[in-house]
């Protein structure tokens, strides 16, 4: 029974894994975190395409790059620059915050359909 | 500070008195002899403080996916090993010596993996010192809050294992790892590994995320606000599996301790 069902299964997992990465070049934005503060604090990227959030953090502690709108969690060590991959997202405004210093840490990502992409590497 | 203190300990340390209640409601005429419990909390302080310091070198690895994909063996590992040793629960007979040990290690990764966590934020906040008394009260609220809902839940389930409703038991059980095992998803799409869709409904309106009632959900059951498909996937594959798994079990009922009690130990 399960030799016979292992090709559907192959499959089902290879289309679960396969990243949209293969057939497209993902977009690529910059933030930056010092003395606590997202910049840009507004970041524009394009609708309904997954993009690449590059995030320097250049304090000397450690932040949690944190939304709820956009279902990401991750910590930004001291000195190091740390990828997060978000998207595709319907048009929209989308809050982020550093979950350790919440008061000063904040920003958003505006999402829109046509974007004149300035942070793509 | 306080208040955000508070929400990361709940965050990151609730998960661990639930899984503790869980277990100590369900593992019953058992004690662990005095060295185990000094081997395994001589493991834990290692293992949190060597993936608290190997935390920011793991971040790298992978192309930045180091700390995800870590994360996902731990949790799956978890999973398993929960999902194995607990046809004792669904049968309501002893452990065996082998189900023990795997529960136990089980819960040694899953310590490991909040706690190293936590420590991150803990470290962050002590730097600036002015701070720390706050961190500290923080930590004490946090401490009685997780005590408080956790004394609750285990008398909930001690008594409703008293009156033999195993179902509503194992749905606790079921929902708890399901719940665990969906973050998986967040963390493979944040790092691209598994394909991000958009969300297919969002429940703001009745229970936000970042609220008090959304954390704690998202501890109890894997409450998410707005979920992927991909994560909607897994916790209905992962749910249907558990429950399957305890419908052939529970064929095999043999109700051990309630026949013959006696006390196993490791």
């Amino acid at each position: 029974m399960i030799e016979k069902a292992r090709p559907l299964l192959n499959l089902w997992f290879l289309l679960l894994l396969t990243p949209f990465t293969l057939w497209a070049k993902t977009k690529e934005f910059h933030l930056t975190i010092e003395n606590h503060v997202f910049t840009p604090a507004e970041l524009t990227i394009p609708a309904n395409e997954k993009v690449k959030l590059v995030i320097y953090n250049k304090d000397k502690a450690a932040e949690e790059f944190d939304s709820f709108d956009l279902n990401r969690e991750k910590v930004l060590f001291a000195g190091r620059k740390t990828t997060i991959f978000v998207g595709p997202l319907s048009p929209g405004i989308y809050e982020y915050f550093g979950e350790y210093n919440p008061n000063t840490a904040r920003g958003i990502i505006i999402v829109e359909v046509n974007v004149e992409v300035n942070y793509v590497n | 500070m306080l208040i955000n203190t508070v929400i990361l300990f709940l965050k990151d340390l609730l998960p661990i008195f639930i899984l503790f209640c869980l277990l100590k409601s369900n593992i019953r005429h058992f004690r662990i002899q005095k060295k185990v419990v000094l081997l395994v909390l001589t493991i834990i302080f290692i293992g949190i403080i060597a993936t608290f310091k190997l935390l920011p070198l793991l971040s790298e690895l992978w192309q930045g996916a180091g700390i995800e994909i870590i994360q996902t063996i731990q949790i799956g590992f978890v999973y398993v090993c929960l999902v194995f040793s607990s046809s004792y629960i669904i049968q309501k007979r002893y452990p065996t010596s082998c189900q023990l040990y795997v529960i136990v290690t089980a819960f040694v990764v899953f310590l490991v993996l909040n706690i190293s966590t936590f420590i991150v934020f803990l470290e962050s906040y002590l730097i600036n010192s002015e701070s720390a008394k706050v961190v500290f009260a923080g930590l004490a609220i946090g401490l009685g809050i997780s005590l408080s809902f956790s004394s609750l839940l285990l008398f909930l389930l001690l008594w409703l294992t008293k009156k033999k409703y195993y179902t509503i038991t194992y749905s606790f059980w079921a929902f708890f790892l399901t719940g665990q095992l969906s973050q998986v998803v967040n963390l493979l799409q944040q790092v691209d590994i598994i394909q991000s869709s958009e969300a297919l409904w969002d429940s703001s309106i009745l229970v936000e995320d970042r609220s008090e009632y959304g954390h704690i959900l998202n501890t109890l059951v894997g409450y998410e606000a707005s979920p992927s498909g991909e994560f909607i996937l897994i916790y209905l594959l992962s749910l249907f599996t558990l429950f399957i798994y305890f419908y052939v079990y529970s064929d095999k009922k043999s109700y051990e301790y309630i026949d013959r009690p006696e006390e196993k130990s490791i």
